[in-house]
Order: C-alpha cells, then structure tokens, then sequence
C-alpha cells in the first residue's frame, strides 16, 4: 500500500508544461512593429524594426533613411494548449531581414535576406523578395500607447 | 453444549441509537437551495440548451433540484456551498444580466472547461453519472461558439493613433493610470522580449505577449512557479480584414494587460496581481479589486499546472 501511495499521486499530479524556450525570438536592438496571422499558410508573425525603422513605420509619411533594419520572425501557428478558441506561434519557421542603405546622391538601397530557421527547410515554396521587401517595410506600426 | 447466543451490548445500542437521533435530527437542521424566480433564461439553441439543462443547470441556474441524498447531512452543506459558488460565477437563469462581450467570454471559457474535464465537478458526476457530457455533445458545444459574433469579428473601423504618444514615449497628460489592484501603467515593456504571439478568436483580437527578464530567464530555466518579479504584458488589437494573400494585420488597439509576480501582495490571487488599461486613453479596468477574483478564477480553473499563465511558449 505505501509502494502504491506514490504511484497514486503521480496519477493525480497535474501535468506540467514543456516549455519551449527555443519558441522565443530575442534581439535586444529591436523593438515591435506590428504582427501578421496568415492562416492561408497556417502562420503568425511579428515584424520588429531597430529605432529609426520604427520612426518610419509610426509615421505615415515618413521616408524611409538609411541604417533601417526591418526583421520578420515567422512562426507555424498552432492551437494554444489549455485555451480552445486561440492560436499562438509554435516553431519558429524563418525570419526575413531587410537593411536599407540610402546615401546622399545614390539610389536607396533594400537588402533581403531570407533564413529558413531549420537549414534546408522553406515554409514558402516561392519568395518574390522584391514583393517581401515591399510588404515588411511598408507595413504600418501598430498602435501601442 | 453451550449454545452461542448473540447477546446485544446495551452500551453499543445506546450510542447507536443516539448517534442515528442526532442523525436524523441534524437533517433538520441543514442548508436550503432556494430557487429565486427565473430573470432572462439564456436563449441558445434548443440542442445546446439541452446539454446546459442536463449537465449545467443543477448548480448554475435558479432551477436547482437537489436528490434526496443531496439532501442529506453533511453532503448537502457542499451542495449548497457548490451551488452557491456555481451561481456567483454565472447562472443561467440571469443570464441577460450579462453584458453580451461578457457573455460570448463565459460561453468560450465553458466549452474550455467541459473540454479539459474541470466541469462537471468530478464529485457532482460522481452521483449524477448521466450529467456528463459526451464528445459528440462537446462538438456541439463547440460549433455553438464558433458562431458567436466575436469568431469573425472584422476592425473596419478607421484606426485611432493614440494621441499620448510622442517618439516612442508614453504621454498622459492625466497622469500615469493605475489599476485599482496597485498596477501603475508604465511602457517599458516595449522594450521587453516576446513571449508569444496569438490569433484569438473568441472576441476577435491579435495580441502579442512580453515577458520581462525574470520572466524570460525563468522560462529558459524551466522555473515554474515562476518567481517574484515576473512580469507578463499583453498588447490586444482588433483584426483587419484579410487580404488577398491571407494576411491580418491589427486594426484598433483596444487595451493592454497586466500579470505581475508578488506572492506576498497577490496571496489571494495565486500570488498574480492583475490589470488591464482600456483604449487609448488607457483607462484602467475594474471598479473594485474584484475584478483580479475574476480574472484568476478562470486560470485556475484551466493553467493551475503552468502557474495560471496561458501565453507561454509550449511544445
């Protein structure tokens, strides 16, 4: 019966979470600019811009300068576990990273660069970078107070 | 030969006897279910209503019918108590009191709690084995909110840039708004990390989640409970139409909630302070400290296992 005792707790115990620190996208140089659901191909994302990235996207007719980096985290979105009627990022997929360089007297300039987050893995079959870099800095801030 | 004859103890018969008197009289003496009359039944479909008379409705309704042995000391005293808690929550009879937002958010949170098998009480189905409620009846419990109006609720609206915000800086003119709960609004969690990021469509929002450091840190040590000093932002917008490559994107800010780690301060809600700050202007939420018992007692019905937070990065 004592022997039984400790197996009759761990039944009942509640099952703890697996966290999932790998989930979590940290670079301490930028900050949000907004997030994108597209349930078209299943994913969720935030769009983070360093300082003068950010000024541009929270002004609506601001130009943009030189030194904006814009980054896309794209994650698979999956059901919130514990919580019916949500669903939050899971793996991360890739992130997309435009730099744009504009100096006096030159074309401004977008650099594209797309990392799957698995090596060998897309989540998109095709990517227009042009296209990508139009959407990601092009993007409004979202309204934060 | 002797034969064995049972011979009754007297002293044995005495105590029995005034054991089953007490007993008996205690039954008298017990709490009553009173069923106050019905003021706005909820008005759902009759396949619906049918599950919520079955399982629901002898604890969260006015139409409370105890069995006999519901009846019987001491059990009718947790009857009573559950009764008495299940109606606090939301009763069925009194529906309309409701605010209608209010309403789709305990429509969801039931389904939530029917699908992770915290409701029926274990001890109720315990002596009402037919309350349960079945998977196909969860299916349509499910399907019902899935067509509340919250489930594809579309921002149209023009969005409102706040007017309190100036190079990134919060400015409110009125001051800095504090939740009654003793929660200051302060912006710093812009600089913070993401926890999480969520389409929720129970109402209809976007929301992305911060973590602070200690919060971060504890996640990455696979601290829980988490410790003192955690603290967790959540931004909520509305969803704009989608467009035609399948992307949302936020519409209106609506408002911005607050958790904050002190076991000590926030002994009675599971050690969590809360708070949220209403649109633009960040009014703070909750006329009474009451507001937080709300607030935690639907995370401790369905996250007690992830120290009541929902938003964290799970496999």
């Amino acid at each position: 019966m004592i022997a039984l005792f400790p197996a009759l707790l761990s039944c009942s115990s509640k099952k703890t979470p697996e966290l999932a620190p790998e989930y979590i996208f940290n670079d301490p140089n930028l900050k949000v600019i907004s997030s994108v659901i597209n349930r078209k191909e299943g994913t969720i994302a935030v769009i983070y811009g360093n300082t003068p990235a950010v000024n541009t996207a929270n002004d609506a007719t601001g130009e943009h300068v030189d030194g904006e980096e814009f980054k896309m985290v794209t994650w698979k979105l999956k059901p919130m576990p514990n919580w019916y009627g949500t669903d939050m990022n899971g793996r991360m997929l890739s992130v997309e990273t435009v730099d744009i360089s504009k100096k006096t007297g030159e074309n401004i300039v977008f650099k594209y660069h797309y990392e799957p987050a698995v090596k060998q893995e897309s989540h998109v079959k095709t990517r227009d970078s042009s296209k990508r870099v139009a959407f990601i800095v092009g993007l409004p801030a979202a309204v934060m107070p | 030969m002797r034969k064995l004859r049972y011979k009754p103890n007297k002293k044995f018969l005495f105590i029995s006897a005034s054991l089953i008197i007490i007993y008996v009289i205690l039954q008298l003496t017990g709490p009553e279910v009173i069923n106050k009359p019905h003021e706005g039944e909820i008005n759902v479909p009759s396949n619906v209503s049918a599950i919520l008379r079955k399982s629901c409705y002898d604890c969260h309704s006015n139409q409370s019918d105890p069995t006999w042995y519901d009846k019987m000391m001491p059990a009718s005293y947790l009857v009573s108590h559950d009764i008495t808690e299940a109606r606090s929550r939301f009763n069925l009879s009194e529906w309309s009191k409701i605010p209608s937002g209010q309403q789709q958010v305990l429509l969801w949170e039931m389904v939530n709690a029917v699908e992770q098998k915290k409701m029926p009480l274990s001890r109720y189905l315990a002596v009402h084995p037919n309350a349960a409620i079945s998977p196909s009846e969860l299916a349509i419990l499910k399907d019902y909110v899935n067509t509340l109006p919250g489930r594809s609720k579309v921002d149209t609206a023009k969005i409102t840039r706040s007017p309190y915000v100036s190079d990134g800086k919060t400015l409110i003119s009125t001051g800095t708004p504090v939740s009654i709960t003793g929660i200051a609004y302060s912006d710093s969690y812009k600089s913070w990390t993401v926890l999480s990021v969520t389409d929720k469509f129970d109402g209809g929002s976007m929301r992305i989640v911060y973590g602070n450091e200690i919060m971060i840190k504890a996640i990455k040590n696979n601290q829980i409970p988490f410790p003192d000093g955690a603290q967790m932002v959540k931004v909520v917008w509305g969803k704009q139409r989608e467009d035609a490559e399948g992307n949302v994107l936020p519409g209106n800010f609506q408002n911005v909630q607050f958790m904050v780690k002190d076991s000590k301060k926030y002994k009675s809600t599971e050690g969590w302070g809360f708070a949220k700050f209403d649109g633009p202007d960040l009014k703070p939420f909750g006329k009474t400290v009451a507001f937080a018992t709300t607030c935690i007692n639907c995370h401790k019905l369905l996250v007690a296992e992830n120290d009541f937070v929902f938003n964290i990065p799970t496999k």
